[in-house]
């Protein structure tokens, strides 16, 4: 019987893909661009809405930006009547420059789809903070500070430095060469992370968190509830592991030799320390996995 | 071999005047590369711009459709002087675009503007229509389960049944109100599938 409504729900909550039919839209772009310099004190505040956010470096001392805000409807007439419905704030107050878009107050709802794309070139010590909802983010080679604030929106991190804060919900991030004071608050969400360097402090709920441990040689501390963390790649000597489980699946490579305790019914204290270690494994997981991949896998 | 006048030579190397060049002059050299090189993409653009020769048969074919059959001279100065201020308008605009590019000359004044595309658009998956009531069944069932119910596992898991419903439903909003675009159903077909795995754990108590 139990198997029986196993199968049954299996099929019936397998996937909930369809096929992406395919008509054509008329798009309606409205394109604002304008630019400003960087004094020392700059900060760039950006709260996007439905927003693809390109951030990226130059050597000037100018910050440029380039906001996109699109509609795209079977009608064009539609768009562009829509197009009138979703508004931008551009403005510098001191030396803080504050950048977002907005759906006008009294607007329920929008026959287009919309949409804005930001694209913005900075200084890479221009400290940054990024709020976005349904949409996406780019943010590569910043050195001083950055903060993202996001929620249903994938963040692509490269070649970070310096302190880096994120609260995340609903999201994917994918991480690569980020060094420094790092800290990340999330709920479901998906994170990918190679090149990491420095001291990271991470919570996590519901979430996939796969370090590549080949390149990563920093000192992570993090604590999670239903989620499935894996050390991928772990290089030999190199890391100090201390993990407390509790309920959670544990997979460990036979070659490291792990010592286990039991402190509780429920919860396993897990430990190695290298002489060698260049960085460290501080993990503690509920109701989750913890999978340290086989060396060199 | 050795110079005979060696030291006549060097004398006079000795008594050459010394020239120490302004204090400005790197500077200025290094912007003048700089110049040049921002220059650079167009001169090579504008070097790459087609050259269209008209047909040979088009000026007669011209002076065939006009009422007399007369092509009327234009004042050779006149029309050299048009000549240069269409070219020097396009090398101007295109020097703005450039200078533009490069963010030399990035312009602080907010500039609006509009455009048009036709694109392929995407309709989104549908979720079945029995998920709630599926939903409903196993949870249904595993409150039965008397030992599993009140287990902190399934509390956990319950409690996190619940938020993702609850922003699925919040997704859904924000779809209706802003529209969906293909990153959007991607994230809630993530969704969708992250609610399953609670389900299917849920129902693995069962």
């Amino acid at each position: 019987m139990k198997k029986q409504f196993q199968l049954l729900l299996g099929f019936a909550l397998l996937l909930p893909l369809g096929a992406f039919a395919q008509k054509t839209v008329e798009v309606v772009t409205k394109s604002i661009q304008k630019s400003m310099p960087f004094e020392i004190g700059s900060e760039i505040i950006i709260d996007g809405q439905k927003a693809d956010v390109y951030m990226s470096t130059w050597d000037k001392n100018r910050i440029a930006v380039y906001l996109d805000i699109v509609a795209s409807h079977p009608d064009k007439a539609q768009a562009e009547a829509d197009l009138e419905n979703m508004d931008y704030e551009l403005e510098k107050k001191g030396a803080k420059i504050y950048i977002k878009n907005f759906v006008k107050d009294g607007v329920e709802k929008t026959a287009s789809q919309m949409e804005a794309k930001y694209t913005i070139i900075l200084p890479a010590s221009c400290p940054v903070n990024l709020s976005n909802v349904f949409g996406s983010a780019q943010v590569r080679d910043l050195s001083n500070a950055l903060v993202v604030d996001a929620a249903y929106c994938t963040l692509k991190l490269t070649n970070l430095r310096g302190r880096i804060d994120i609260n995340t919900s609903f999201g994917d991030i994918e991480g690569h060469d980020i060094v420094g004071q790092v800290s990340i608050n999330s709920s479901w969400t998906d994170m990918k992370l190679s090149q990491a360097g420095g001291d990271w402090k991470m919570n996590s709920s519901q979430g996939v968190i796969k370090i590549d441990a080949s390149s990563s040689f920093a000192n992570f501390d993090i604590t999670a509830d239903q989620s499935e963390i894996y050390i991928e790649k772990p290089a030999v000597g190199l890391f100090n592991y201390e993990f407390i489980s509790s309920l959670s699946e544990v997979n460990l490579p036979q070659e490291l030799q792990f010592q286990q305790r039991t402190i509780s019914q429920n919860v396993q204290e897990i430990k190695l320390v290298s002489p060698s270690a260049k960085g460290s494994f501080r993990i503690k997981n509920d109701y989750g996995k913890i999978v340290v991949f086989p060396l060199g896998n | 071999m050795k110079e005979k006048n060696r030291i006549k030579l060097k004398k006079g190397l000795q008594g050459l005047p010394e020239y120490s060049p302004p204090d400005k002059v790197w500077s200025e050299i290094n912007e003048q590369l700089d110049i040049q090189q921002n220059d650079a993409p167009l001169h090579k653009a504008i070097a790459e711009l087609p050259a269209y020769d008209p047909p040979s048969t088009l000026w007669d074919s011209i002076e065939a459709e006009l009422p007399n059959g007369k092509v009327r001279q234009l004042n050779p100065t006149r029309a050299n002087y048009s000549k240069w201020l269409v070219a020097a308008s396009i090398a101007m605009l295109m020097g703005a675009g450039f200078w533009f590019m490069n963010g030399n000359g990035f312009s602080s004044k907010e500039i609006v503007s509009f455009s048009y595309d036709t694109q392929a658009a995407f309709e989104g998956e549908r979720e079945e229509d029995n998920a709630d009531e599926m939903i409903a069944m196993v949870v249904g069932e595993v409150q039965q389960v008397q030992h599993q119910w009140e287990a902190p596992e399934t509390v956990a898991l319950k409690s996190s049944l619940d938020k993702i419903r609850s922003s699925i439903k919040e997704f859904k909003v924000a779809g209706e109100k802003l529209g969906m675009n293909q990153s959007m159903h991607k994230q809630l077909t993530d969704m969708y599938n992250k609610r399953n795995k609670i389900v299917r754990a849920l129902a693995a108590k069962i």
